[in-house]
This record gives C-alpha cells, structure tokens and sequence, in this order.
C-alpha cells in the first residue's frame, strides 16, 4: 500500500470540537463516554493482519489516534503514534478508557474470535465518523487477508492524504448567530435502579427487519418512531405507577447533523432531542396512545431550523468570553454540573439508531453482522443503541445495572407485535454479580 | 432454547432467560441462520472506591492535630492560617495528582515548594526572624532545587520535555519575582540575592535548552497550552 508523508500538514493537537468539550469535564472516576462499533464477521480473526490493517490506515485518519490533554483553558486532542491498541476482549464491553493516558491514544480495538470492534472516547468521534473508519479497517483487513474488494466499493481512498475538511469543528463552521433560542424542556423522570460498578450487562436483540418494518408501516411511523414507542411503552409498563414521580418519560435520540449541513468532517456532528410522553396526561396509557403521543414528534425536531438553533446556541455558550476566561479546572466543574442539569436531567435513556450499515460488494459477503454499543452512563442505569445490515435490526441495551424489567417488557411488547426476536446477553448468569 | 413467558429465542448454552430469569425450554429457534456472538467470558472484579475522602479526612485530622498542639504549647492559634493554606496546597499538588496516576515530577516539585515555604514561613515565625528573609531564602533554595531536577529530567527523558515547559514557566515567574525581591530590599543578604539569581537563571536556561531541543513542537505546545 502506498505510504503518504506522515504529519504533512496534519496538525500535532486539535481543540476539542463544540460537542466533545463537555465529556472530559462530565467524566467521573470510574466513567467516561466510551461507545463500540463492530463486525462479526465469517472466519476467525487474525489479530496480526488486523495490527497490520491499522497500520495502515491510521495515516488516513489522524483525527482518531489522539489522547486528551489538560490546557489552561480548555482541553485539547493531541495526537499519538503509538498503535499498540490492538487487544482480545477479555472483559466487558466499553469499560471506561484514560483518555489522558500517554501511552496509548483514547480508542482501542479489540478482538474475540469472529468479532473484532472499536471503543472509542465519545469526545474524539461521533458514531457516523467512528463507523467511516471502522469500514475502512474492515477492508484493509479484508484485504490483507487476501479478499479482493473492488476499487470503486465507495470506501474511504487510503491512498489519499487526509482531507483538511475531515478535521474541522463543524459546529463553529456552521455557527449562525442571532437565530433564536431553542425552546426550554422541562425536566424528565429518571429511573435509577441500582447500580453495579466496574460491570456492564448487554442484552442484544435480533428482530428479523422483514417483521419490524411492515409492523411500523401498518402503524404509519418510521421505524425509529416505532422503537422509540415500543421503548417508551416498556419503560411505563417496567415501573409501577408508585415508583414514577410526576414528569414526563423522555428519551434523547441523538441527530447527525451531516444530513442537514454540507460536512466530511470525522470528528463529533451530532445533537440530540429529547420526545417523550406525559404519563399524568391519562390513567391508563395504551400503547397506540404512545404511538399516538410520539407520531411526528421527531421529524417536527429534525428540521433545518430546529438543529440550527440547537447548534448555534451550543456553539454561543461555548464562545461566550466569559466562559473562555474561566480556568479549565474550575471550568470542568461548572460544565459537569451542568452535564447534568441541562443535560442529563432532560431525558429518561438515550436511543440511538445508527441505521443501516451498507457495506460494498467484496466486503459484506464476509460479514454476518454488525455492532453498536453504547457504554455505561453516569446517570442513566439503561442504554440503547440500534443498528442494522442487510436483514436483521440489532438492538444493545447496555447498563450498570443487574436489573432488566424494561429490556423484559420491550422485547413483550414486540413478540405481541408479532415480531420475531433473539436474544443474548453478555454475562452468562453463572458469571453475574451477586 | 427459548423463554416461554419473554416469546424470545436464546442461545442453546443458556439455562434461563436473561430477560426474566425464567427456566428455558427446549424449542426449535423462530430466527434461523443467524448466529450468536458468543461474548467472551469474563470474572467480574470489584470497584476500587475512590479514596479521595480517606485522604481528606486524613488530612482536616492532620489539620486539626497540629491547631490543638500549637493551642496546646502556646495557648494561641497563631499559624491556623497557614495551615489552612498547607494543607489544600498538598492535596491538590501532591496527594491529588498522585491519586490521578499523572507522575509528573513538576507537581511533586510544586508542591515541594508550597510545603518547605510554609515550613519556612512557621519556623521563622518561631524563631522570631524576619519573616521575608526567611522565606524568600526558603522559596529561593526550593526553586533553585525544583529547577536544577527539571533540567536534568529533560536531559535525559526526551518524553518528558514538553511536559516540563508549564512548570518551568511557573518557576521562571517564581524566580523573577523572588530576584526583584532580592534586589528591592536594600539590606538582603548576598546570598539570598545570589540564590535568587541563579534561580531565574537556570529556568532561563532550562526554557532555552527546552526550546533548542524540541524547538516547534515547544511553540506548538504553548499554543495548545494556552488556546482559548
């Protein structure tokens, strides 16, 4: 493969892009923002060849092999060359990383068997660029392994440098000011069981989407509107109506706003709204009344207007000189408590669909499904994350907790739908906690 | 398997639901040619609690001890004060980082200095000796001393380097202003004013050794250092 001049014109550290700015500070002893993307492919994997893959590429994404070190005002990325990164799995998935460590940068590959994935620090990526990537590394290794995968499969060109576009803020590029204030949201209810450290429990569900689909289609809503409901519905079924303050149930769906804005960056570029559902509104909630409450809700938030708001707004608090001056220690407070306030105290759980992953001809016949997982929260016990590929729709939820009445009833409440669905948890019940 | 409460199919190695807890049942799987992921097994290993309030509770006891001893002996609360002052400076330069796993011998250094000039400072006090002399002589040997260790860490750990460059400056800032001391009080003693000099003068020459050796990368540093 040919090798581009390393370093040219790649600059040695990067600000924190907007988004990213709040996960060091919000991180706590034992939890930072980490996520996973993966395959399971058809054959072993060979840990040399995937070693070799990321040496490879990791020119071409520069953006990614960086650790987070402490500024006088701000934290910042610097990039690390150290690739040693590539390890078997051996413990639970998404275990918080050192993101300020030196030795080795805040992501890390891992490989069990058929499967290989990357954990990655929130503050670096977003999930759309982390999957940009993880593609890439599939087809080195694809590659290497002797796979023939055809020059034009729409990949990222490893042989080109990496485009200058691919490394900017695209939150202050597309800052407007003056646009308006997005509307308040009023806080939500949270569901706290307890919780269990240093652990996490992922429950993954198969659904088959020739069920999931047409289910949402005989509903009139997009898929993501009909999980959400079905998600909703679970949380109010799980909780009995006494452990249930009196707010509203929320859950934040995370929007990638390069469907709004003309972007190649590979660092953060999303935002998140939060749709939910007043359980005060009736005594008795039905599902359809769920689905009825949600219709709509989404696509009135994913409009043009509404992300721009949500962004500039954002990127003001940020620029705003009063908070620059502040020194980052005492800075780091400030955003933690307000991690939580604005932030955190806003939703119930997040959800994340990824969509569909649609890999190139050469390179999807050698895999049998793909991954996403969200890691553990600081505040919320449950998370959920969705992907998809050519036939199944795969759902992780993923939290520091033993218990699991909302996963129980989401999966119900589908098999009621009519939907088919398989599931399997990480932690064998020999293996769990006492 | 499957769960017969859950209508879910499991994994053929499992004995009950992870959903419910409920007993499996043998069944023929609903979603076929799709396999399982087989997450590796691991042993789950305990949270190590933060010990953060072992420490500070150790250090308001320490605090506490030496206020009574001093009301003890001299039947005042004369250095309260600065032992207000001690103690924070050697959590949050010496115990804090520790605890944080960044090794950097600067915050050791920084700390050193808080700790020997607040000793000075008390045993001066003691002593009844004035009170500047003693602790810009005190401030003068530690920055002397705390710079000397950083030159020769960046003598010999290249990696190092980069990461001295905010001590040093903390100490080139300590050195000027404890050789513009020296030099305003007309009657300091020579050697004060000689040690003080030669404090601002290694960080000079710390800062120009750091500066040759790792010569844009320093600049880029400081611009990351110090981005707004």
């Amino acid at each position: 493969m040919p090798k581009m001049k390393r370093g040219s014109e790649i600059p040695h550290w990067f600000p924190l892009d907007v988004a990213g700015t709040i996960y060091p500070s919000a991180r706590t002893r034992n939890w930072n923002y980490t996520y996973r993307s993966g395959f399971l492919l058809k054959e072993e994997v060979n840990p040399g060849l995937l070693r070799q893959a990321l040496e490879d590429i990791h020119s071409r994404f520069p953006s990614f092999f960086v650790g987070v070190r402490n500024g006088l005002f701000w934290y910042y990325l610097e990039r690390m060359e150290n690739l040693d990164i590539v390890r078997r799995e051996s413990t639970y998935p998404c275990r918080p990383m050192n993101i300020f460590s030196r030795q080795s940068p805040a992501i890390r590959i891992l490989y069990d068997h058929r499967r290989f994935c990357l954990e990655i620090a929130h503050c670096v990526a977003d999930g759309g660029a982390t999957l940009t990537m993880a593609k890439a590394l599939l087809a080195r290794y694809l590659q290497l392994t002797g796979k023939e995968i055809p020059p034009d499969s729409g990949l990222t060109d490893l042989t080109e440098p990496p485009k200058p576009e691919e490394l900017t803020d695209s939150y202050r590029e597309f800052y407007v000011k003056k646009v308006g204030k997005p509307a308040p949201d009023a806080n939500a209810w949270q569901y706290r069981p307890p919780q269990v450290l240093n652990y996490l429990k992922v429950i993954h569900g198969i659904l088959p989407l020739e069920d999931v689909l047409p289910a949402a289609k005989a509903r009139g809503i997009t898929l993501t509107d009909y999980l959400m409901a079905v998600y909703l519905y679970a949380f109010y079924l799980a909780v009995p109506k006494s452990r249930r303050s009196s707010r509203q149930i929320k859950v934040s769906v995370p929007i990638s706003l390069r469907n709004f804005f003309p972007t190649e960056t590979l660092r953060n570029f999303s935002l998140f709204t939060n749709i939910g559902f007043d359980p005060r509104a009736k005594a008795d909630f039905s599902f359809d009344d769920v689905l009825e409450a949600v219709k709509g809700k989404l696509a009135a938030a994913k409009t043009k207007e509404a992300m721009q708001k949500l962004l500039s707004s954002n990127v003001a608090m940020i620029q705003n000189p009063l908070v620059r001056l502040i020194p980052n220690v005492l800075k780091r407070r400030v955003l933690q408590i307000g991690y939580v306030l604005a932030g955190e105290n806003k939703f119930t759980t997040p959800m994340t669909n990824l969509g569909r992953v649609t890999l190139p001809p050469g390179v999807a016949e050698h895999v049998e499904q793909v991954e996403g997982i969200l890691g553990g929260s600081a505040q919320k016990r449950i998370n959920c994350a969705m992907i998809s590929d050519e036939r199944f729709l795969h759902i992780y939820f993923s939290g520091d907790t033993k218990r699991t009445e909302v996963q129980r009833e989401f999966f119900r409440l589908l098999a009621r739908e009519g939907i088919r669905a398989r599931v399997e948890c990480n932690i064998r019940e020999e293996e769990d906690v006492e | 398997m499957k769960c017969p409460d859950c209508q879910v199919d499991l994994n053929e190695n499992v004995s009950r639901c992870p959903l419910c807890g409920k007993l499996a049942e043998t069944s023929e799987p609903v979603i076929r040619d799709v396999s399982y992921q087989d997450y590796p097994a691991y042993e789950y290993r305990r949270f190590q609690r933060n010990l953060s309030l072992v420490y500070f509770c150790g250090s308001v006891a320490v605090f506490v001890a030496l206020a009574l001893l001093e009301r003890l002996l001299t039947g005042r609360l004369h250095y309260l004060p600065y032992l207000a002052f001690l103690v924070p400076c050697v959590w949050a330069l010496v115990i804090r980082p520790r605890m944080n796993r960044s090794l950097s011998p600067g915050n050791f250094l920084l700390g050193a200095l808080f700790t020997i000039s607040l000793l000075l400072f008390w045993v001066g006090r003691m002593q009844r000796l004035p009170m500047t002399s003693t602790l810009a002589s005190g401030v003068a040997i530690v920055t002397l001393g705390a710079v000397s260790v950083l030159f020769l860490d960046t003598l010999v750990h290249k990696k190092n380097r980069e990461r001295h460059l905010v001590f040093l400056l903390i100490f080139l800032v300590l050195g000027a202003a404890e050789f513009a001391a020296a030099l305003r009080e007309g009657h300091a003693h020579p050697a004060y004013v000689v040690l003080s000099a030669c404090a601002l003068g290694l960080s000079l020459i710390n800062l120009i050794a750091l500066g040759a050796f790792c010569g844009r990368a320093l600049w880029e540093e400081l611009r990351a250092r110090f981005h707004f």
